[in-house]
């Protein structure tokens, strides 16, 4: 996965090294063996083919062996064939740019360049760096390019993972909740019913099973569960607890040990008094106190029971562990279990606690506590599926990680590539043709041909500026310079010193053409045809060196073009890569912001009610009991909103009461529903607290209720107006909802108010 | 003086009708015409009835609002008895005139009032329709104080006007005016229309609303 397209770039770029400076090479020393037409110039030509040999099959021994050959060129044949040596070189030089890093490529070039310049002089320095440098500029350029798409598909790649990922998360979850629908709804609406209690509690126990048997990581908030058994209590309970989620089978063993704990310090401490701690540490640490009497552990025979199979016991049988320590300053329990590797598949029926007391000591503790508290380590326990849904990263889009820039278009890698062409020409034109059209005998019409391709120049930086585009039809005019210029050449100069138009016009058709690299090649071969054929008319001349002089100008504008087509292509793909990126964000975003949507709302309800479940299924309450009934009713009410918060439809806010009055019908309570103003966008967690008061009231009504959602330009309203006496919902004042409740001739009024703006 | 009260019923439906001469028979109110075309409420015995109740939705999908619009027109004092209860149609209906707007679902009691009112020229607003009101958000809607909108808002919730008293600590009277004034300001706006501009002239005559709250 990881750098496809730059080492895919750098694979073919350092193979294609070889051979194209082995057939560079072979085909400048054919014309410049020609050129030459000595028996020295054809015998260094079948030389140099033979060194090519290492070029395209030894790329070992290719450096040391282009470096002789140029050392054996240069030596031999001096400055009778200046055009020849120095393309060689040139194109040596180029091409280890490409196929070597720099650590060999600039001590290997400074030698050659030491040996040229005692050869032949130093005129080749300039050139020959320049050259050096240029291609390597464009070398890191195209390589840069690359890596950029490289990292950006890479990480649209990651995002549309964690998206995947959060995916599957939130649909098992979904899975889950379907779960308690079949099972601990039903139980809780069958024991609000007033179903048999003998049947309820059945049911409940055979609900406790599968929940937990089917354990998604971190599904139970166990501080709410803590809290509603500590609430439950004739002890008065300090509660502190933190949101701990963890699998239902481990909070249900919890919850049982808590309620066996604080049974304790009912019966025995001596104090109506003790505090419960909830806290996260590497999965759960609860601890339950007193400053009771306290006891000898070991002393107290029916402690030991009741602690040994209550409390040691149950926490073992779900991978955790539980230490009482008791004094005469009172009672300290300490339970705790630590998320493991295999957290999803502990149930409650895990493992059976051993019946020996020195296990709770030994080896078995699953976090040693010596390990050093700050270690990162990577554990399966915390990975993105399972994590805890408050940490920054995977609650919102992370920004650092945002794309710097936006993704380069076509548009933009031709605008630099022209305004970079432009500068060239410029150059070109000024510094190195302008001397040779003035010291040279040319025809008038060469003067004219310098002037249309001026005026071409000023053209093409006139649309640059004002970022219009360039029309191939401009190309006619370097083309008509073409054939101006070389007629007027004085005869036999063709490719010699003189011609100042041949390289000029192949830049200024690259110029305005090399968008278009179809007619761009058109217009170079016809414009190269047209040389030669003028070159042949006149009776041909020099052969070698105008082919020397062909080879070196038109391979420099074909290479532009390539390069600049190979940035348009990445830039193309950049920005496919980069939207990929935006969309796999954008789902990340929404699956995990639904899946935080889903956890809060069941992590702490199922928390809060699975206390409830454990007393049903431990007959410690009976369904015929009117306090468990009222229970009930709320808990299937909570529940039944839960569901009806996951469907998806339009107008949410309404659908989760129409759910909660479903409920309340089926308890035989006549609720009318009365709504007003239209649908109004309303928050996941706003919705929670608008429904939640109408939904505890509503669970609480005996006859009649009814319930109105008023919708304002500035406030949402949700009132309730039932005939419940008990388990009337707080008055409060959050941030964003404020809640009120009060009692008039035996009706109780609720209402829970937002302000949309 | 209230057996004084005559009413004509136009509704499609055979049983809404029968519903509706036994509430309005058992509140002394008598119903002189009924049947399923608006005609009844023009010809007949149903011309000069003080009261009609129109079903919106005589048979077809749209609103019969043309037959309302014609009805007021003429002065005739209409209680909407309807099936739907937008709130956009609701306060349509208040616009072109209507004086009291009804849900089906809304029971006998708030209908015979309606009737009663109506027969006195009087505007009577039930629970859904202060509902409608107090969730209203058209540009032109009036100014309610802050009073007025929290004894729509109660009313509409708990559908009872002694709850609502209790709530507020105030009579049940000022909880009827407050409606009152509140329908006061909604006959202001918008179209003209005879029983709205009786509705505005009686109740700045009554002292119960000024000039300058309009």
């Amino acid at each position: 996965m990881r750098d496809v397209l730059e080492a895919r770039l750098l694979a073919t770029v350092s193979r294609l090294a070889g051979p194209v400076r082995g057939a560079g090479v072979v085909l400048i020393s054919l014309f410049g063996a020609f050129s030459v037409s000595s028996p020295l110039g054809w015998w260094l030509f079948a030389a140099v083919a033979v060194s090519t040999v290492a070029d395209f099959r030894l790329p070992r021994i290719a450096l040391p062996v282009a470096f002789l050959r140029v050392v054996v060129l240069s030596v031999l044949l001096g400055a009778d064939a200046d055009q020849w040596v120095l393309t060689v070189l040139t194109t040596t030089l180029i091409t280890w740019q490409w196929q070597w890093p720099l650590r060999v490529t600039i001590p290997a070039t400074a030698a050659l360049l030491a040996v040229q310049v005692v050869t032949t002089g130093p005129a080749v320095l300039v050139r020959a760096v320049l050259e050096s440098v240029l291609a390597r500029l464009a070398y890191e350029l195209l390589r840069r390019s690359s890596r950029r798409v490289d990292q950006l598909r890479e990480r649209a790649a990651e995002r549309d993972v964690a998206a995947a990922v959060a995916l599957d998360q939130s649909r098992r979850e979904r899975e889950y909740l379907a779960l308690l629908h079949d099972t601990a709804a039903a139980t809780f609406l069958m024991a609000a019913h007033g179903g048999n209690p003998a049947d309820v509690a059945a049911q409940a126990r055979r609900d406790l099973v599968v929940l937990a048997e089917r354990d998604v990581p971190g599904t139970v908030d166990l501080g709410a569960a803590l809290t509603a058994v500590s609430l439950d209590s004739t002890v008065r309970v300090r509660v502190d607890a933190s949101v701990v989620p963890v699998p239902a089978g481990v909070a249900l063993a919890f919850v049982r040990a808590v309620r066996e704990l604080l049974a304790n310090v009912e019966r025995h401490a001596g104090t109506g008094e003790a505090s419960v701690s909830v806290t996260a540490g590497r999965g759960a640490v609860v601890v339950v106190a007193d400053r009771g009497r306290g006891f000898v552990v070991d002393e107290v025979p029916e402690h030991r029971r009741g602690l040994r199979g209550s409390v040691v016991g149950r926490l073992e049988a779900v991978g955790g562990t539980a230490v009482v320590e008791s004094g005469a300053g009172g009672t300290v329990a300490r339970l705790e279990w630590s998320r493991t590797a295999d957290d999803a598949s502990s149930g409650v029926g895990g493992g059976v606690g051993p019946g020996d007391g020195a296990s709770s000591e030994g080896g078995a503790r699953p976090d040693d506590e010596t390990r050093p508290g700050g270690e990162v380590q990577p554990r399966r326990g915390t990975q993105p599926a399972h994590a805890d849904p408050s940490r920054p990263d995977l609650a919102a889009p992370d920004t650092s990680q945002s794309t710097p820039t936006p993704p380069a278009t076509d548009q933009a890698v031709f605008t630099t590539t022209r305004q970079v062409l432009l500068v060239v020409v410029s150059a070109v034109q000024l510094v190195l043709t302008l001397p040779s059209l003035v010291s040279h005998p040319h025809a008038p019409p060469a003067y004219l041909a310098y002037a249309l391709l001026t005026a071409v120049l000023a053209t093409v930086a006139g649309q640059v500026a004002a970022h219009t585009p360039t029309r191939a039809a401009l190309a006619a005019a370097p083309l008509a310079a073409s054939v101006l210029a070389t007629t007027a050449l004085p005869p036999g100069a063709s490719f010699g010193p003189a011609d100042w138009a041949f390289g000029l016009v192949g830049w200024y058709l690259l110029l305005v053409l090399f968008d278009k690299p179809a007619a761009f090649v058109g217009a170079l071969t016809a414009h190269l045809c047209f040389s030669v054929a003028w070159f042949a008319h006149g009776g041909g001349g020099d052969v070698g060196t105008a082919g020397v002089v062909i080879l070196s100008g038109t391979s420099f504008q074909v290479g532009v073009l390539v390069i600049t087509r190979v940035l348009e292509r990445d830039a193309r793909l950049a920005a496919e890569a980069a939207a990929a990126l935006d969309a796999a964000r954008t789902k990340e975003v929404l699956a995990r912001r639904r899946e935080q949507d889903l956890r809060a709302g069941f992590e702490g309800q199922l928390g809060a009610l699975l206390p409830l479940l454990a007393d049903l299924a431990d007959e410690r309450v009976g369904a015929d009991e009117p306090d468990t009934r009222l229970r009930c009713s709320v808990a299937a009410v909570q529940l039944r909103r839960l569901f009806a918060e996951n469907d998806d439809v339009p107008d949410p806010l309404l659908h989760e009461l129409t759910a909660c009055v479903d409920v309340a019908e089926r308890r035989g309570v006549v609720v009318s529903l009365a709504v007003s103003g239209t649908a109004t966008p309303v928050p996941t967690e706003v919705r929670r607290e608008l429904v939640a008061p109408m939904a505890q009231a509503l669970a609480a009504a005996t006859g009649r209720a009814k319930v109105s959602l008023l919708r304002t330009a500035t406030e949402v309203r949700v009132a309730v107006v039932a005939d419940a006496r008990r388990a009337l919902p707080e008055s409060h004042d959050t941030s964003a909802v404020s809640v009120e409740t009060s009692v008039h001739s035996g009706l109780v009024r609720s209402e829970a108010r937002w302000r949309t703006t | 003086m209230a057996d004084d009260v005559t009413a004509v019923v136009v509704d499609d439906h055979p049983v809404v009708r029968a519903g509706v001469a036994h509430w309005l028979s058992t509140a002394g109110v008598e119903l002189v015409a009924s049947g399923e075309e608006p005609e009844v409420a023009w010809s007949g015995p149903g011309a000069t009835a003080d009261v009609v109740v129109l079903d919106l939705h005589l048979g077809g999908v749209a609103p019969a609002t043309s037959e309302l619009r014609k009805l007021v027109e003429n002065g005739r004092r209409v209680v909407v008895y309807s099936m739907r209860a937008d709130d956009e149609i609701v306060l349509q209906c208040l616009e072109i005139g209507a004086l009291s707007y009804l849900t089906k679902a809304e029971g006998a009691d708030h209908l015979v009032q309606a009737v009663r009112a109506a027969a006195e020229g009087q505007s009577y607003t039930p629970p859904a329709l202060a509902g409608a009101l107090a969730g209203d958000r058209s540009e032109t809607r009036p100014a309610l104080s802050p009073r007025e909108t929290e004894v729509l808002v109660e009313w509409f919730q708990s559908e009872s006007k002694e709850f609502v008293a209790q709530r507020l600590n105030i009579t049940l009277s000022t909880v009827n005016s407050h409606l009152e004034r509140i329908r006061v300001k909604y006959a202001a706006i918008g179209r003209q229309a005879p029983t709205k501009a009786a509705l505005v002239a009686r109740a700045i005559q009554d002292g119960l609303i000024g000039l300058d709250d309009l």
